[in-house]
């Protein structure tokens, strides 16, 4: 150094110009470096954000539904969105997008609401401050590295490719980085985008399998088919799912599937879906429910079922008589009790329990689960159906409005059937072995004003044909004291107040008791009977093979007593709190009844032997009742019992 | 070594300028590649937001209109040119952006259901971004 003074100094002012402007180079690659490396951080994170709160208001728009409209608003730019249970309103308040108050996403620069009610749209555009992150993490990260810089610079003098090298190292991981995170930031972008499409093709399946469902119940109903088998087909389905699973590739190109499947617990519904898309997987589950009843049990209660020491229930394969223990489960399908654990009758629903204090009488045998008791020589197993929650509500049917007349019709060398007047009189005088062919005689209506209907005594072989026509016939008074027929698909109703019925039905039968005993009959005539909920019906059959073969949907109560042979067969429903079921009708034919009372406490007295169900708030019995569930059971006449009436979809969740 | 031959620090200069320049010149293709990355990243996103619109639309639409009356409603709304060949029909439209094409299948992949498709591409794709779409199936209002 010493010997060659000048031209070192020469030389280091050239090596110190050099390396400056090496240095400066490196320097602006590095801060471009720095720049890419916070402008992805603030990009990734900013989309986050604006993601969260897009998912936020979607799962709030698809859920508006409210009576008064407009669903969606933007007042001061804020948006208002509205459901039936709830209103919540997104704003952007200095900086924030707030969630009715509370701050959710920060960093905010636009928020930009379009509304269109008339359209269904809503326009959310979000943005996110420019660069705000930028700043920070320059300031934080760059400061530091450019002192060491300029430490480097003045301490290794004429060390250049010692200092290039470090710089290369230094920029070669500064590269590597840069690099590293943009292709971890492509990844994101690829996921968040997958992400998106995995959802919808997750709903696919979802809504794949509600059609299905729908599609085959359509069709199994419009084809008549009865809850039970409809119920079994739905079943069958589900159990092809569980056999073969179903995928869908989109047709699109896209590489995505889904995989969904549907199952049945009572009266729900559950349909799951997973959606797959790249590397990506969304799980979406919906509930459905079906808000009629399926009937498969011979009890139902909401409240309390007492049980009295002698009472047989029987399931579906029970024999009828006196029945020592029932060991198999479908053999003791006898009690099924709705509905949670009424905490009237049990202080601690918690297991173990004594049933006694919900069977009378009978001594709870094991643990809540085993649900089986005993009562003298009998063991009964009591199911809790979780899957119905609340009966369906009965619905009257609406009176219809109307005037017109039926045509008037007369049997050769009898007296006619419909007078003049429009009233309908069957005795003995009305033709014997004839049609009457309402359906066709009156086309094409089916609502009609009768001021007086009487069935005063059985015609043999008498019939009304309905057709394929459910016709509804108004009644100023209405008469039973026989048997007649109703022939077609379709159904015969008979709207009458309380006041204006009369039932004489004492060592007789009574209604349409058709060629064959199949309670199917009962569903031709719908008597509809309108009162004060205090009156109550007088059901009395006694000797001689007298019975009842009608259907009824009433708001009264209801005095059902069958003697001897004296036997109920149909389908009644009622919104009275009281229902009597009394009398010794235990001999064969049985009653076959399905007796749907959700607010009434069924009281049961005598030895009355049933095979249907028996639905009602409460049971009571204080006699001997024999009841087995018929499966055979089909399809009630009344909409609110139907299961596939309507459904009830639930909003699909995420999980 | 470096201290004692004094005239060799203008060449090491001139080695290390030019190893530095090689060692730049095989980083550059890396910043570029990164550039672009980050441009079909952006695109990526903007398309499936766009292809997302479009589903949410139609879902909205399905829960409040049949099919036909989506259809119509469709065609006095926007700016679609839409094309139906038996069950298919496509609606295409072109903004300044996005050229965006709907696909919707009637009675696929079974009856009652409406199989659904948005494909969202680039107008000015000079990265060569791979369309972005949206896929599902949609259950219309029946009356």
């Amino acid at each position: 150094m010493k010997k060659s003074k000048g031209f070192t100094l020469i030389e280091v002012i050239v090596v110190v110009a050099i390396i400056g402007l090496f240095l400066s180079g490196v320097f602006a690659i590095f801060d471009i470096g720095v720049k890419m490396f916070a402008k992805d951080q603030t990009q990734v994170a900013n989309q986050e954000s604006i993601r969260t709160v897009m998912t936020s208001i979607e799962k709030k728009i698809r859920k508006a539904n409210h009576a008064s409209q407009p669903l969606y608003e933007n007042i001061d730019g804020c948006l208002i969105i509205r459901s039936s249970t709830r209103t919540d309103t997104y704003c952007l308040t200095s900086g924030n997008i707030t969630l009715n108050g509370s701050a959710i996403i920060n960093r905010v620069s636009v928020f930009d609401v379009d509304v269109s009610n008339s359209n269904y749209t809503v326009s959310i555009t979000i943005s996110s401050v420019p660069g705000s992150m930028r700043h920070s993490a320059q300031d934080k990260e760059g400061d530091p590295m450019r002192n060491l810089v300029l430490k480097t610079r003045l301490n290794n003098r004429g060390m250049a490719l010692v200092t290039v090298l470090m710089v290369m190292l230094v920029l070669s991981i500064l590269s590597t980085g840069v690099i590293v995170i943009a292709v971890a930031n492509f990844d994101q972008t690829s996921t968040t985008v997958e992400h998106s499409q995995a959802y919808y093709v997750a709903e696919a399946g979802v809504n794949y399998q509600v059609k299905r469902f729908e599609n085959l119940t359509a069709t199994m109903v419009a084809a008549d088919y009865d809850t039970t088998e409809i119920i079994d087909a739905v079943d069958d389905m589900i159990d092809d799912d569980a056999e073969f699973g179903h995928s869908f590739t989109t047709t699109g190109g896209m590489p995505g599937s889904f995989n969904s499947t549907i199952s049945r617990n009572g009266n729900y519904m559950y349909i799951s879906s997973t959606g797959t898309v790249g590397g990506v997987t969304r799980t979406l589950t919906k509930r459905l429910r079906m808000p009629g009843l399926i009937i498969d049990k011979a009890i139902l209660t909401q409240g309390y079922l007492g049980i009295n020491a002698t009472d047989v229930f029987l399931g579906a394969s029970g024999t009828y008589g006196p029945v020592q223990t029932l060991t198999a489960e479908e053999d003791s399908v006898s009690i099924d009790k709705l509905g949670k654990v009424s905490e009237v009758y049990i202080p601690t629903p918690e297991p173990p329990l004594t049933f006694v204090d919900v069977i009378e009488n009978c001594t709870m045998i094991g643990t809540l689960e085993d649900m089986t008791c005993q009562t003298g020589a009998y063991q009964y197993k009591v199911f809790y159906d979780d899957s119905v929650d609340t009966l369906p509500p009965i619905v009257l049917p609406t009176v219809p409005n109307t005037t017109l007349k039926l045509q008037t019709y007369t049997f050769s060398g009898k007296s006619p059937l419909v007078s003049s007047t429009g009233n309908i009189l069957i005795n003995s005088t009305t033709a014997i072995g004839a049609t009457y062919d309402l359906a066709g005689a009156n086309t094409p209506d089916t609502k009609f004003y009768v001021p007086s209907f009487r069935v005063e005594s059985t015609v043999a072989d008498f019939a009304i044909d309905v057709g394929n026509k459910d016709i509804e016939l108004v009644v100023d008074s209405f008469y039973l004291s026989g048997e007649f027929k109703v022939i077609g698909t379709g159904s015969l109703t008979v709207f009458v107040d309380y006041d204006d019925l009369i039932l004489n039905c004492k060592n007789k039968v009574c209604g349409v008791k058709g060629d064959t005993a199949t309670p199917t009959v009962a569903d031709k005539f719908i008597l509809v009977v309108r009162g004060d909920p205090t009156d109550e019906i007088d059901f009395t059959a006694g000797q001689n093979q007298s019975s009842f073969y009608l259907s009824v949907i009433t708001n009264v109560s209801m005095d059902i007593t069958l003697y001897g042979n004296g036997h109920f067969y149909g389908f009644i429903a009622t919104t009275s709190e009281a229902v009597k079921l009394n009398g010794t009708g235990n001999a064969d034919p049985k009653s076959s009844l399905l007796l749907y009372a959700p607010n009434a406490t069924v009281t049961v007295d005598g030895s009355i032997n049933m095979d249907g169900a028996l639905i009602a708030e409460s049971y009571s019995s204080n006699g001997q009742a024999v009841m087995r569930f018929n499966p055979d059971f089909t399809s009630p006449p009344f909409d609110f019992l139907d299961p596939f009436a309507s459904f009830q979809y639930e909003p699909t969740i995420e999980q | 070594m470096l201290r004692k031959g004094k005239g060799l620090t203008l060449v090491e200069i001139i080695v290390a300028l030019a190893v530095f320049a090689i060692v730049v010149a095989s980083l550059l293709p890396a910043f570029i590649f990164v550039a672009r990355l980050n441009v079909v990243s952006k695109s990526g996103v903007d398309a499936t937001a766009v292809a997302q619109l479009e589903a949410e639309r139609f879902y909205a639409y399905s829960r409040n209109y049949t099919y036909a009356e989506t259809l119509a409603l469709t065609d006095v709304t926007n700016d679609y040119t839409i094309v139906t060949v038996d069950t298919v029909t496509t609606l295409t439209r072109t903004d300044a952006d996005v050229e965006v094409t709907i696909t919707m299948t009637n009675g696929s992949p079974a009856a009652g259901m409406v199989q659904f498709n948005v494909l969202v591409e680039l107008v000015h794709n000079t990265q060569n971004a791979l369309p972005e779409q949206v896929d599902t199936i949609l259950l219309f209002m029946l009356t």
